[in-house]
């Protein structure tokens, strides 16, 4: 039973109104490790990630998750902006089933500004942000987590050392897949890499292979207008 | 005074004006006065001193750095790098790397009912609160948009009858009306959109788009089951009107009528999504649907001909049953109980599978 199992997989996206392949029939199954998250184009990552975490599914074949999967950690779109840090903390308390009282002593000892949780996410500066996402990640039980932030902080030592700690005792004999924010990082911590390139997603023990493919046919991502989903009502009355 | 004096000062400031013991709100208050005395002095306030500005930066970061380094404990790395370097005695996975061992993964538990309510709920409330902030009177938008909404349309049957309607006084007539007619199509707008502000939230794996769409839609049943409250407690409290005969049965009418548009604006989701000109067929689609509600007549007062057209939407069904059971001296004989429920089921199950059919389509990426 292995927690990542992608079979005969065919996997499309869109991206600038531009449809790209990113599975042909692609078959791939990973055991429990921590893996780096490589793929040829940013686009790559990010749409194997939406696979994942099941945001997109496949056209065809099936990926099969077993086990808890946490959202891909470092996206800011989970949290609502305008929400405090309570807020948000009660909102994952409700989705992944953790106590909402020990969520807030947990992110409270942790942060360090703690009274900002009272204040608005979208005042905070943007490593309070990661590394909140990164505390919430952790309080919550996962199986498998999705790590697309940086988990160094060069100006906070003392909370890296904190995180990799934490990280480490709780994902130990868990899946872990790290995208390439910080090289030095995964070098030193993922011993095996998925990566997604050429329609296909292979497993190697190459990290540093691995790293070399990462972007390296690189895709100019836009980003996505919903203004024309959003406003689906034209203000009329009738 | 050149850059390099200019970064001297602002060092030699901020050493004996930001202690490393401040906390770092009271650091960032005080880099921020900085900020302002070095613009009131005149020294960053046109384009043309990047200079001074990115001296000033300079030291505000190189103070950073100083005092990160004064507050770290005696026996902890100087730099984050040691903490993944094999070679230093801080390297993080000293004692073993955290995949040596290897555990069967566990199954996924499924979510409950009442799980699924929370979450719902949860969605609703991040969605209540984006809305809510859009402006500074975001909150008080949130009611009085829909409430001169359902009053403007409130007015409309005041110029079609005199003062009753079949014997029901004209005001709640119109209020009834327009809450059933806004709460379908706000229900609709919401799921069209296929979750509009809650898309981001798609990211949660336990978060589905069903789970969006629902929670999105969701709104316009809390707000305008509050409005029509609120109104109709108005109207009786001056003697406009009387109680309701049965009211549950009413809010039972008002919930259908929102799972009516839910089902619709999921069916116009899908059909948006293969291909975008049907959007401007629901253009015309829902004004035929809102103009043939019954929002402002009952179907009793029609020709035959026309009343034969008017009561193929389901939405004028409910309706004048949601009148039928708020007003004492009307019955609407034309209403038909098995045709509103059998539309509505069509309507769900249509939109149920289309919403499964339309799971598997190619999704936009964002960066």
């Amino acid at each position: 039973m292995k927690p990542i199992e992608i079979q005969n997989a065919t996997y499309f996206v869109r991206n600038s109104g531009t449809v790209h392949q990113i599975l042909a029939n692609s078959t791939t199954a990973a055991d429990p490790g921590w893996y780096l998250l490589s793929g040829s184009s940013r686009l790559h990552t990010i749409a194997f990630l939406d696979l994942l975490c099941g945001k997109s599914e496949l056209q065809n074949g099936f990926c099969r998750i077993r086990g808890n999967i946490s959202w891909p950690i470092g996206r800011m779109g989970v949290f609502s902006s305008v929400v405090t840090g309570i807020n948000a903390i009660s909102h994952f308390s409700i989705l992944y089933g953790f106590d909402r009282n020990f969520g807030i002593e947990f992110v409270k000892e942790h942060l360090g500004q703690y009274e900002l949780l009272w204040k608005p996410i979208v005042n905070w500066p943007t490593q309070i942000k990661l590394k909140f996402s990164l505390l919430l990640a952790l309080v919550a039980d996962f199986d498998i987590y999705l790590i697309d932030t940086n988990l160094a902080f060069p100006e906070d030592v003392d909370f890296s050392r904190n995180i990799i700690g934490l990280l480490r005792a709780k994902a130990k004999a868990k899946t872990v897949l790290l995208t390439p924010k910080q090289t030095q990082v995964v070098k030193a911590i993922c011993t095996k890499a998925i990566v997604v390139a050429d329609q296909k997603a292979t497993i190697t023990d190459n990290i540093n292979e691995a790293l070399a493919i990462n972007n390296s046919k690189p895709i100019n991502i836009g980003s996505i207008n919903e203004t024309a989903e959003i406003d689906a009502d034209d203000g009329l009355l009738f | 005074m050149s850059t390099r004096e200019t970064n001297e000062q602002v060092r030699s400031y901020l050493r004996s004006n930001c202690p490393s013991d401040l906390d770092a709100e009271a650091r960032l208050i005080a880099f921020n006065e900085l900020r302002d005395s070095a613009e009131d002095r005149g020294l960053i306030s046109s384009p043309k001193d990047y200079q001074n500005r990115l001296a000033i930066e300079f030291a505000i970061a190189e103070r950073q750095r100083e005092i990160s380094r004064e507050n770290l404990s005696d026996d902890g790395p100087e730099t984050v790098w040691e903490l993944y370097d094999p070679n230093s005695p801080y390297f993080a996975l000293n004692d073993g790397h955290p995949d040596t061992k290897t555990a069967p993964p566990k199954i996924a538990k499924n979510s409950r009912p009442k799980n699924w309510l929370l979450k719902i709920w949860s969605l609703w409330i991040q969605s209540t609160h984006r809305d809510g902030t859009m402006d500074r009177i975001g909150y008080l938008w949130l009611l009085a948009d829909p409430m001169i909404h359902v009053l403007i349309i409130c007015a409309i049957p005041f110029f079609l009858h005199s003062d009753t309607v079949d014997d029901m006084p004209v005001l709640p007539f119109g209020v009834i009306g327009a809450c059933f007619l806004m709460t379908f199509r706000m229900a609709a707008t919401g799921a069209m959109s296929g979750g509009g502000a809650l898309l981001p939230q798609l990211d949660h794996p336990t978060v589905s788009r069903f789970d969006v769409i629902v929670a999105r839609a969701l709104h316009s049943l809390a707000v305008y089951t509050l409005i029509g409250i609120f109104l109709m407690s108005l109207i009786v409290l001056f003697g406009r009107g009387d109680l309701p005969a049965n009211l549950p049965i009413v809010l039972l009418f008002l919930v259908l009528n929102w799972c009516i548009g839910l089902a619709y604006g999921t069916i116009f989701h899908a059909l948006i999504g293969i291909y975008s000109g049907f959007r401007r067929i629901n253009g015309f689609t829902i004004r035929f649907i809102a103009l043939s509600s019954g929002t402002f007549y009952i179907s009793e007062q029609l020709p035959d001909t026309l009343r034969q057209i008017v009561l193929m939407n389901p939405l004028l069904h409910s309706v004048q049953f949601a009148r039928s059971y708020w007003f004492y001296e009307y019955k609407s004989s034309d209403a038909s109980l098995f045709y509103l429920f059998f539309a509505s089921l069509t309507l769900i199950a249509t939109g149920l599978a289309m919403h499964m059919r339309n799971r598997s389509k190619v999704e936009n990426v964002r960066a």
